[in-house]
């Protein structure tokens, strides 16, 4: 039964290669326009735009007087603050992701069972994402506020100092990556959860016949089986491990003493505050194709083989 | 006793997500001195109003530009969300259903796009948004998110479900292209409509850093980004102004959400023509 568009392009390609390579693409073109305009103009462009202002010198004003070649890259490379936050943000993505991995993966595993107390409790740990993270970063700014916040209360209730959270650099990292975890868990858990009802029960049965234990169980059939749900929950979260900029921005500003000046605080920073766009847009650049080395070495360690079927 | 503890975990579980919520909820009926006055000793009233008040939502629903920036943030959740719903829904028909050269490659082009944060592509969409003269504008707000690769990959999976006969029944019965979209494969994506729409318009309540960058009006800020002004980390913060203006703010999210989401679990049922 032909489809009006499925109109096969085949003969046609030997004739003339030109008129083949754009085969299909009239009427489809109608339907994909907004989004390709969209693409083009607001992701494809400013990676354009970050590489033609990486190569060029600007005034404060933002105009370009001079060509710089690769001068900006090697200024934001040599430069050692630079150097500092590109290495904060690949620590945060190393203290990040296995944390959350794990508490995810524990949360999937204890609220495996659909029983109605477990959805209730599953759907209070991914509701942070609900409040947005503008908000969700208020509720930090209070929780863990040097005088009247609630964790200081308790520590000093109990007998411990209480913290300068946002003057003293490790509580102030402690608090970032915190919230980071906090918010984001409940996606790794979702992940999870739907990699643990993918898993044929079969199986597990078949090895528990064969007398394995539940650790045995869990090391032998149940990680294993999980691999793909495992790779696309890491990708997620080195994703967001590299969006902590809002806590930084709205509370510890870089600080103290450069504990969050992360990378992206940075580019914002040089871009903003210094008026800097040549070396602004060669520092976006260079975390960018950090962030997509890191993830395609994630996706090339963590590939899987196997399916089901 | 194992079942004890397993209640006990996830009532713990469970607290460590809510209760810093419904502390600032707390915090949000309390007075400023009040709270300070009980912040030195731990007691029940360090983490609850021992006078409750409405006093800062009063406080809130006065400051001059609130209601005006919220507005700003419902209306850019609803255009944004229409935005995506739509554009998502014609590339994804035409992703699934079309045969043309370079198909998956331009789906694989869109899905690679999520890779690219906007803490990172910061200054240079800027430039792009600057160059458009869109800067302080609502549309320099909004153009650049209505494209979505979720939202893309969303609609174009829900697509393949729906079985090709349908839109062949519906071709031979002389449908064009738009009447296939409209009468064969619309009524079968519904949920999958809804659930894009749903997720752009409350992921507005997320923006922080774009607003930030590319709206310097007072007026034309988004709500979130201006309670944000209000908070002073290293000095002491307005607690309950902060959190009644918060909360006001995200009671749009809740409304709508709350009203769609029965159209989110009821539209699979209706999906079962196979």
């Amino acid at each position: 039964m032909p489809h009006p568009t499925a109109a096969s392009g085949r003969d046609i390609s030997r004739r003339n290669r030109s008129a083949a390579f754009l085969e299909g693409w009239g009427p489809a073109l109608v339907f994909l326009c907004p989004a390709l305009v969209m693409l083009c103009l607001f992701k494809l462009w400013p990676i354009a735009e970050a590489i033609h202002t990486s190569t060029g010198t600007f005034d404060p004003g933002g105009q370009r007087i001079d060509t710089a070649g690769f001068d900006n890259f090697g200024f934001a490379l040599s430069d050692s603050r630079f150097q500092w936050g590109l290495w904060l943000s690949l620590a945060a993505a190393i203290v990040k992701v296995p944390v959350q991995l794990a508490l995810g993966l524990a949360a999937a595993l204890m609220l495996r069972a659909n029983t109605g107390g477990n959805a209730l409790v599953r759907a209070m740990v991914i509701s942070p994402m609900f409040f947005g993270l503008p908000v969700t970063t208020f509720v930090f700014a209070y929780l863990f506020d040097a005088n009247v916040g609630a964790i200081n209360a308790i520590l000093s209730g109990i007998g411990l100092p209480r913290v300068a959270w946002l003057s003293t650099e490790a509580p102030a990292q402690l608090l970032v990556l915190g919230l980071s975890v906090w918010r984001d868990v409940g996606v790794t858990m979702l992940v999870f959860l739907a990699g643990l009802s993918a898993i044929p029960p079969q199986i597990a049965a078949a090895a528990r016949l064969d007398g394995a234990g539940p650790l045995a169980l869990f090391f032998t059939i149940t990680l294993p089986l999980l691999a793909r749900s495992f790779q696309f929950a890491v990708v997620l979260a080195t994703l967001a491990s590299f969006q902590i900029l809002v806590p930084v921005l709205m509370l510890t500003k870089g600080g103290p003493t450069g504990a969050t000046d992360l990378a992206s605080f940075q580019i914002y920073e040089t871009a903003f505050s210094y008026f800097d766009l040549g070396t602004a847009s060669s520092m976006s650049l260079l975390l960018l194709v950090g962030l997509i080395v890191v993830i395609a070495l994630e996706l090339r360690w963590l590939a899987v083989k196997w399916t089901y079927e | 006793m194992n079942r004890f503890s397993s209640l006990t975990l996830r009532f713990l579980l469970a607290a460590i997500f809510v209760a810093p919520i419904l502390l600032a909820l707390a915090a949000s009926f309390r007075d400023n001195s009040e709270m300070y006055r009980h912040a030195g000793s731990l007691s029940f009233w360090t983490f609850l109003p021992s006078e409750p008040t409405l006093d800062a939502y009063r406080r809130a629903i006065a400051l001059p530009r609130l209601p005006m920036q919220l507005f700003n943030t419902v209306l850019l959740g609803f255009v944004m969300a229409t935005g995506t719903a739509v554009s998502s829904l014609l590339a994804g028909y035409a992703l699934s259903r079309f045969r043309f050269r370079g198909r998956e490659a331009l789906f694989l082009l869109m899905l690679f796009t999520l890779f690219i944060p906007v803490d990172v592509i910061l200054p240079p969409l800027f430039f792009v948004i600057r160059d458009l003269g869109l800067i302080d504008s609502f549309w320099g707000l909004a153009l650049p998110f209505i494209f979505s690769p979720v939202g893309v990959y969303l609609i174009r999976q829900a697509i393949e479900e729906v079985p090709r006969e349908l839109d062949h029944a519906a071709s031979l019965d002389g449908a064009g292209l738009w009447e296939v979209l409209r009468t064969a494969i619309l009524p079968n994506i519904r949920g999958a409509v809804i659930a894009c729409w749903l997720m752009h318009f409350v992921f507005v309540w997320e923006w922080y850093l774009w607003p930030l960058t590319a709206m310097r009006r007072d007026d034309g800020q988004l709500a979130q980004v201006a309670i944000a002004g209000l908070i002073d980390p290293l000095r002491s913060t307005d607690y309950a102004l902060v959190f009644a203006a918060a909360i006001l703010t995200i009671v749009p999210a809740f409304i709508v959400f709350a009203l769609l989401q029965r159209f989110l679990t009821s539209s699979q049922a209706t999906t079962g023509g196979k």
